[in-house]
């Protein structure tokens, strides 16, 4: 097997992370010498190191967000007409998405589920970089509950955009980030196949992932938002 | 690529050949997902490209249709885009060199020494409650040139009308009445004050609004002017420029420069609720 120096077998017996994925369905022939494959910045995208990292960053920028917006809440809260530093003009505000009623949809602040949300999501990827192994139930339970939270992000998104007609910044920036950490998370939990999917549907994912659709996949939505927010907001965002 | 040394070590029989073409499959298989990985690569890029492509085409577009937007003259902004004859002229007299002006985006009334700032946004019930008890004495006040009186309307509590933004529609009849007949102005927002819609309902509706402008005596040509979108374009303007000014709520009172209200950690609004405590203050400063 072509490998990243060494010829020594990985320690590690979960390969599955490893380059050589070509070979891993494939045990039997294990000894045939193929082309070594190239390793570019696609191949990068599928190390343990990337992924969680990114995830690790991803979810503490949303973390932060969610902060923001929670304590944003509890200002309006407080007082109706207050208005915040991120109010900074009437189409972009984090004020006036915060009075809305979307943004307390479960009856409180929706920022709040962030906060309940994205520590477990740094503590997976923390543990994860200190190469902890999850069992996969637990990693389809966490894809689900997170593709949960994507949702409402764009359903939040959405709303934002077409009923409230503001733009909030901090709301904005969970999400990009709820984006990137269910992309990452999702994409992870294909690889090491924590979904419980049958084989072939397993093996064509991983396949899409390896060849970097998912990623095109996620470059297209954020290029649709943030198309869809120059179209509306463009004249009033490059004004000032 | 090249095929590299065969596996010759092993016993070379009829497994051979098939190894081979297994090989060759695998090798094929492996080709097959680097084309694939260029063809993303590719897509990615092309999507990125595109997108960058668009904003930049935005803000030259923007930067073409807005020419010289100089925020050091606002007053002089808002009048160069607008097209109709909606809010032209400054209706102020160009800030005099007196007094700091926290924002240029203002209708002044009277022309006393104390000078008093009021931001309002039509939806904030604060500033319903507030104009309510005050807002007669202080245009009384202006009207005898005790103070001058600098109305900066807001719509930042936009989303608190259901979607009408009944606070930038609002605003923008002010506008238009202040630029068009300031001698209006103050007794129409007295009639949009004392018919102040609760926030989180639709707000008045348009023709709520000029029922209201007619009932203050202003002219219909002027109303037919509200919808004018130079009008919406100087509120979101004038919103900003109070943000920009420290506005941290409304309605905000700013008297020769100090704060009474609007800031974080200043007295609350709700001391100037009573009846006749602006009016003797103001008075008092006039004279004393």
């Amino acid at each position: 097997m072509a490998k990243k120096g060494t010829s020594t077998a990985s320690p590690q017996p979960a390969s599955t992370n490893d380059l050589d994925h070509i070979d891993t369905d494939n045990a039997h022939d294990d000894d045939l010498d193929l082309p070594p494959p190239r390793r570019g910045l696609l191949d990068l995208r599928q190390e343990n190191a990337w992924i969680f990292g990114f995830m690790l960053f991803s979810s503490l920028v949303s973390l932060t967000a969610s902060f923001v917006l929670s304590i944003d809440a509890l200002q309006i809260a407080a007082d109706q007409d207050k208005i915040l530093p991120c109010d900074i003009s009437a189409t972009l505000s984090c004020g006036t998405v915060a009075r809305s009623w979307q943004a307390h949809l479960l009856g409180f602040p929706n920022a709040f589920l962030g906060l309940v949300a994205e520590p477990v999501v740094i503590t997976i990827a923390i543990a994860a970089l200190a190469k902890v192994k999850f069992p996969r139930g637990f990693m389809l339970a966490a894809n689900i509950v997170y593709f949960a939270g994507f949702i409402f992000a764009y359903w939040l998104f959405v709303q934002a955009y077409f009923v409230i007609g503001a733009l909030c910044p901090w709301c904005l920036l969970v999400t990009l980030s709820t984006t990137l950490v269910f992309s990452t998370l999702t994409h992870v939990n294909i690889r090491d196949d924590n979904l419980f999917l049958a084989e072939r549907i397993s093996s064509k994912l991983q396949w899409a992932c390896r060849v970097g659709i998912d990623l095109l996949l996620v470059i297209i939505l954020l290029a649709v938002v943030v198309t869809l927010i120059v179209v509306k907001y463009g004249s009033t965002l490059f004004a000032s | 690529m090249s095929k590299k040394k065969p596996s010759n070590q092993r016993p070379a029989q009829a497994s051979t050949a098939a190894a081979q073409a297994g090989r060759q499959a695998r090798i094929d298989a492996i080709k097959r997902e680097e084309q694939t990985k260029t063809r993303v690569t590719i897509a990615i890029v092309v999507v990125v490209a595109l997108v960058v492509l668009g904003i930049v085409v935005a803000l030259v577009a923007n930067a073409l249709r807005s020419p010289a937007s100089n925020p050091t003259v606002p007053a002089a902004t808002s009048s160069t885009s607008a097209p109709t004859s909606a809010p032209t002229g400054a209706p102020e007299e160009p800030a005099t060199t007196t007094a700091p002006n926290p924002s240029s985006y203002s209708f002044a009334y009277g022309a006393g020494k104390v000078q008093v700032d009021l931001h309002f946004d039509f939806m904030c019930s604060a500033c319903g409650i507030f104009e309510r008890v005050n807002g007669e004495d202080l245009a009384a006040l202006a009207a005898n040139d005790t103070i001058t009186l600098r109305m900066h309307p807001m719509n930042f509590l936009d989303s608190m009308s259901m979607g009408t933004q009944y606070s930038t529609r609002a605003a923008s009849a002010f506008v238009a009445v202040a630029n068009q007949r300031p001698d209006k102005a103050l007794s129409f927002a007295a009639l949009l004050w004392e018919n102040q819609p609760a926030e989180n309902t639709k707000g008045l509706t348009d023709d709520q609004i000029a029922g209201y402008a007619r009932d203050a005596g202003v002219p219909d040509e002027v109303i037919a002017t509200f919808s004018a979108s130079t009008n919406a374009t100087w509120v979101d303007a004038s919103n900003k420029a109070s943000l920009a000014a420290g506005v941290q709520g409304t309605p905000a009172l700013v008297v020769d420069g100090q704060w009474i209200s609007g800031k974080s950690g200043k007295p609350s609004i709700w001391a100037y609720a009573t009846p006749g405590v602006v009016k003797s203050e103001l008075e008092t400063l006039a004279h004393g």
